[in-house]
């Protein structure tokens, strides 16, 4: 019965309607760089048929026969393009779009489209375009992608500055981080303060939080998808900046005119080459005049991508991305001498294959490659008056994992009424949780635990079907069967998921979402903010897979004379198996309750329940662009193993979470945008009242209790007790764009916390300073006051 | 206007340089009042019954010198902590009869006299503990586990760490068996007894520190945990202790060894739960949560646990320790 099923629904329903349906199908384009553009809308003209361009800008629509079509190819920031159908046959129709700022008139409201949330059945899902991030402000000036996207309804930061996010109550490990189909484990630069992505190389920046398609697997909360731009094919083009602590370029060009072309984008601070002077000094003064050395930190991230157009059927694309963060010591004092470092960084690289077998169906193959390591060694002698060493010590510490994977992807346009999308992938991985050694004379306990590598397999495969029902309804409606296999258990897990959308007027639509998910690898955080010292472990036949359920309903409105659009979401999610570091356990694996130094042992999994409820207004182009989000929400957490077993709030637990952006073109010279943001503060553990105890160890000779310390502890209520004092900043900035005879040049002028809020980064509590008063006061430690900041952009 | 612009630019510049660190004001402090603090470990076993009764610290709260008391540990620490409640009425109940315990001003602590020949503990009861004083109110219950758990030496060797060094190491080897009801939690202790063997000698151990000065003497102590989750009896145990000669002597003497005592505790949960959570608690590390410390005290902290206990040793003969005596 399924196979008869397989039959009809690859050889009949085309067949059938190939009778009195042709098909349109091509490539679109931007005009300027022939760059591939994916998520174009493509419609006839008052009709409810409805398609839009994949990630590689190929669409394919079926329309009756019979009638005279206006076919309309829209994207937001784009000139729209109407074109007239009159055919019987099938036809191969690629279409150039011009980028809106590019018109001669600035703004063209009525040219330049916002799509239109209720056509589409998705739901939960977020695009921000790369030319509208660049014109939010940052800190630091520094553009960032996934500091923007902390700014939409359902997405919140973590700490003060950070760049990690949290999606529905998720941690930063259960979101799908993808560049060009390769998986991007640490996303942080700067132990968080800046991602890794580097917008100038972006082409497209899109986020799922819930309704996922089948295509999707892996991680519980969300999935982050970038492309990287392919570069310009017709002309050698160029853009770059100058900020306070990184500089960047990017060139790109064709290498065959309209045929292939390259793109490599850099990014590199200079806060080591700028300090290093002053800590050399530091240093030489610190030893009295005899000592040497250097310290430094320093990140940089390089894109880099080539396509080539074998035929106007295939094209292939190879891309990769190396980021990397190093801290770094090298001291020589009279009695002591210490080597240091500590680095972390990512690589990625894709090699994809576009394949059109025909005008409906579509295919990429992608062979991908992803790393990540971090690291950390410090050596350090001690040596007496005569030079001779009197100690030593040596600590050396590293994890990582390492993918490689294949991936079948297939777009199958059968009908007006049926998309089908399938597909296959197979990752293996290798993960090194970590390998610990400690040494030296004064280590009263030498360690050397080389923890093995572990490998897996995670494999995966689905198909999903975008069915129109009716002019009013439409389901995307799939199945994913996820599969793992570690060295001693196998897991097969099915992942149902179905999203419905019904237009209840024209710009109206009511919509509903389910999906379960298994995410089987784990990042192991004792912070939650995303330090690369965080673990990532694969389940194993100890620790099971995370699963989640999510359920969503919403209505999305499009207010077509005002450019806007407006959602609101309700959601409700469970997740089975979370795991977190049992009480006292560290990434070196010290310490833990038993002692013990096999991670598996030192992590524990429970349960979580998130649910809350999201409104966006957003506008996406026109002379005042941007939006206003608002999240209610609440997340809680229960462990067996932690907090007594009882339910508590995690760490980001946000009841209230709300921005507002606001990007305005005054003309075309100058650019002023703001940001404000708000959020409940963090949920802590915070001591409240001390106590002591005696010992529960057995005593041997009499009276000893006498002679044993009590022991010093704290009450901390329950975990996350406390609520940290709320989140709010605004950030204002302005652009002065001026076009010179040879390049447009920006200048970027920038205030990152304007009325200087001191915002929690953690708090301590120490003793009042006040000898007469014995107590202990609590004190805020506020990380960023008001920060001005200039930059220079330039773009050839 | 220029003018204009560098003055504003300046001022944001010199306002961002104000001080990031800010007290917090006593309105946005979590409102704490002090919590009765409550330890008593019973056994059918011991011959005294003892309750310490204290009051929590609420820390951001000015400090009542008044409530602590100085003591000193290994002869020149000073250390403090709270006085002992005098006031309360502290009772063990099992049901049908009460033991009232009476505050002992030299152990600072409420505690009454135990015949383990005819004790009012008895294993696999529970009893149920109320400790009032100064309109507060705490209670707590445990239920004694039942039979004694057999632990045997198998082995125990003392050697030089090798054959260039003055330090010495220890290995013991000791197996638990159980007897009466599942042995769910167990406390398992040993210590050897040793004269010093120089005044600047420290005794070190795999398993945390428990270094105790009395008498010249050092005692060795290693304590571990288990739970019945983790493993399954009989139960060898392999512990080494390790003898660092700190004073650089050229000596080759051995420790000696004047006894070597080991003792198994088959415990409740509570008391299980209470030690798991404390050697979290006590762990110094900026990169792990708090961990709060583990209480079965309703309206209060602490512990209220109880154990069956079986307790092997064997004296020293010249220093020496031999498993045949």
């Amino acid at each position: 019965m399924p196979k008869c099923l397989i039959i009809f629904y690859f050889f009949c329903i085309p067949w059938a309607f190939s009778q009195q349906h042709i098909t349109v199908s091509g490539f679109i384009k931007e005009k300027d760089s022939g760059e591939l553009l994916p998520g174009v809308n493509v419609y006839p003209e008052n009709s409810s048929i409805t398609t839009s361009s994949n990630n590689y800008g190929f669409y394919s629509i079926t329309l009756p026969s019979s009638e005279i079509h206006k076919l309309v190819f829209s994207f937001v920031g784009f000139q729209k393009v109407i074109k007239e159908i009159n055919s019987n046959r099938n036809l191969e129709l690629n279409i150039e779009l011009v980028a809106g700022n590019q018109l001669e008139e600035f703004v063209v409201n009525a040219q330049i489209i916002n799509e239109k949330v209720s056509e589409q059945v998705e739901m939960s899902k977020l695009s921000i375009p790369v030319s509208q991030i660049k014109k939010i402000p940052a800190f630091l000036g520094e553009k960032d992608v996934l500091k923007v996207l902390q700014l939409m309804p359902g997405v919140q930061k973590g700490t003060e500055g950070q760049a990690g996010i949290y999606v529905r109550g998720g941690g930063p490990d259960q979101n799908l981080l993808i560049l060009d189909d390769a998986t991007v484990y640490n996303s942080n630069h700067l132990f968080g303060f800046f991602s890794v992505f580097n917008g100038d190389a972006l082409k497209s920046v899109e986020l799922t939080k819930g309704g996922f398609p089948a295509r999707f697997g892996g991680r519980l909360s969300s999935v982050i998808e970038m492309q990287m731009r392919e570069g310009n094919k017709t002309e050698l083009k160029g853009e770059g900046g100058v900020g306070l602590i990184s500089s960047r370029l990017t060139l790109e060009g064709p290498i065959i005119k309209n045929k292939a072309s390259f793109l490599v984008s850099a990014r590199r601070t200079y806060i080591d080459v700028l300090a290093k002077p002053f800590i050399k000094k530091q240093l030489r003064d610190d030893s009295g005049g005899e000592g040497s050395g250097t310290a430094g930190y320093f990140f940089y991230d390089l894109n880099a991508k080539v396509n080539f157009e074998i035929s106007q059927k295939d094209k292939l694309f190879v891309s990769g991305f190396f980021g990397n963060d190093k801290f770094s010591i090298n001291n020589k004092q009279p009695t002591l001498a210490q080597v240091g470092a500590l680095k972390w960084g990512n690589q990625t690289g894709t090699l994809r294959w576009n394949h059109l077998y025909n005008n409906r169906l579509f295919s990429n193959s992608s062979l991908i490659f992803s790393k990540f390591n971090f690291g950390i060694n410090n050596q350090l002698v001690e040596y007496d008056e005569d030079k001779n060493p009197i100690s030593d010590f040596s600590l050396f510490y590293k994890s990582g994992i390492s993918d490689y994977s294949l991936k079948l992807d297939y777009d199958y346009f059968i009908s007006a009424t049926h998309t089908l999308k399938f597909g296959i992938q197979a990752i293996n991985h290798t993960f090194r949780p970590s390998a610990y050694i400690l040494n030296g004379s004064d280590v009263n306990n030498p360690i050397n635990i080389p923890t093995p590598k572990l490998k897996s397999w995670e494999n995966g495969a689905y198909l999903e079907d975008l069915w129109v029902l009716s002019a009013q309804a439409k389901v995307n409606a799939g199945l994913r069967v996820s599969y793992f296999d570690t060295e001693e258990k196998r897991y097969l897990r099915p992942e149902p998921r179905v999203s419905f959308a019904y237009k209840m007027n024209s710009n109206l639509a009511a919509k509903a979402s389910y999906a379960t998910m298994n995410q089987y690898i784990h990042l192991l955080s004792n912070t939650g903010i995303g330090l690369p010292t965080d673990l990532w472990v694969p389940t194993t036949s100890k620790v099971a897979p995370q699963q989640s359920m999510q359920w969503a309903m919403g209505l999305a409105r499009d207010l077509e004379n005002k450019g806007l659009t407006f959602t609101l979401e309700g959601y409700y999610k469970k997740m089975n198996n979370i795991i977190s570091y049992k009480e006292g356990s560290t990434f070196l694996g010290l310490g833990g309750s038993d002692g013990n130094s096999d991670w598996q042992e030192n992590v524990t999994a429970g349960k979580g329940w998130s649910y809350g409820t999201e409104i966006l207004f957003q506008k996406k182009s026109g002379k005042l662009s941007g939006w206003i989000g608002y999240t209610l929400s609440w997340s809680q957490w229960q462990f067996e193993e932690l907090n007594f077993g009882r339910k508590f709030y995690p760490k980001y637990d946000r009841r209230h979470d709300a921005s507002v952006v606001g990007i305005y073109e005054l003309n075309k010279k100058v650019t002023f945008s703001a940001v404000w943001v708000y959020g409940t503060g963090n949920a802590l553990t915070l001591p409240i009242a001390s106590f002591s105890l005696p010992s529960t160890r057995p005593n041997f000779i009499q009276d000893e209790e006498q002679f044993t310390a009590f022991g010093q502890y704290n009450d901390y209520g329950s975990r996350n007790a406390f609520r940290a004092e709320a989140y709010h900043r605004l950030d204002l900035s302005a652009q002065f764009h001026k076009q010179k005879k040879k390049y447009e040049r920006t200048w970027e002028i920038g205030l990152f916390n304007a009325y200087n809020r001191r915002n929690p980064f953690f708090y301590q509590a120490v003793p009042d300073p006040d000898p007469k008063v014995q107590k202990t006061i609590l004190q805020r430690i506020s990380l960023i006051p008001v920060i001005p900041s200039i930059s220079y952009n330039f773009k050839f | 206007m220029y003018r204009i612009t560098t003055y504003i630019f300046l001022s944001i510049v010199a306002f961002s340089c104000e001080k990031l660190i800010e007290d917090l004001p006593n309105s946005k402090l979590p409102n704490t009042e002090p919590k009765l603090v409550i330890f008593s470990i019973i056994s059918p076993q011991d011959t005294l019954v003892s309750v310490f009764v204290t009051l929590s610290k609420p820390i951001f709260s000015p400090v009542d010198t008044a409530i602590l008391e100085a003591y000193v540990v290994n002869g020149d620490t000073l250390y403090f902590k709270e006085k002992g409640l005098q006031n309360a009425r502290v009772n063990i109940s099992n049901g049908s009869a009460n033991l009232e315990l009476k505050y002992n001003e030299k152990e600072n602590k409420y505690a009454a006299v135990n015949d383990p020949a005819n004790s009012f503990f008895k294993e696999g009861e529970t009893y149920n503990l109320t400790v009032e004083v100064n309109g507060l109110k705490a209670t707590a219950s445990t239920q004694i586990p039942v039979g004694i758990p057999d632990v045997s030496i198998l082995d125990f060797r003392i050697k030089k760490t090798n054959n260039f060094s003055d330090n010495y190491e220890s290995t013991i080897k000791i197996k638990i068996n159980d007897t009466g009801d599942p042995l769910n939690y167990a406390v398992f202790a040993s210590n050897i007894s040793i004269d010093s063997i120089a005044d600047n000698d420290v005794i070190c151990q795999n398993l945390g520190n428990c270094v105790l000065l009395v008498d010249n003497r050092i005692f060795f102590n290693d304590f571990r945990i288990f739970s019945g989750k983790d493993y399954k009896l009989p139960k060898e145990i392999n512990g080494q202790g390790f003898f660092r000669n700190y004073s650089q002597r050229s000596s080759s003497q051995e420790p000696f060894i004047r006894s070597l005592i080991v003792e198994a505790r088959k415990t409740d949960q509570n008391y299980y739960e209470f030690e798991k959570y404390r050697r979290s608690n006590r762990v110094e590390n900026p990169f792990t949560e708090p961990t709060p410390l583990y209480s079965n005290i309703s309206n209060g902290l602490g512990i209220f646990a109880s154990y069956t206990a079986n307790r092997v040793e064997i004296k020293g003969k010249n220093g020496k320790i031999s498993l045949l005596q």
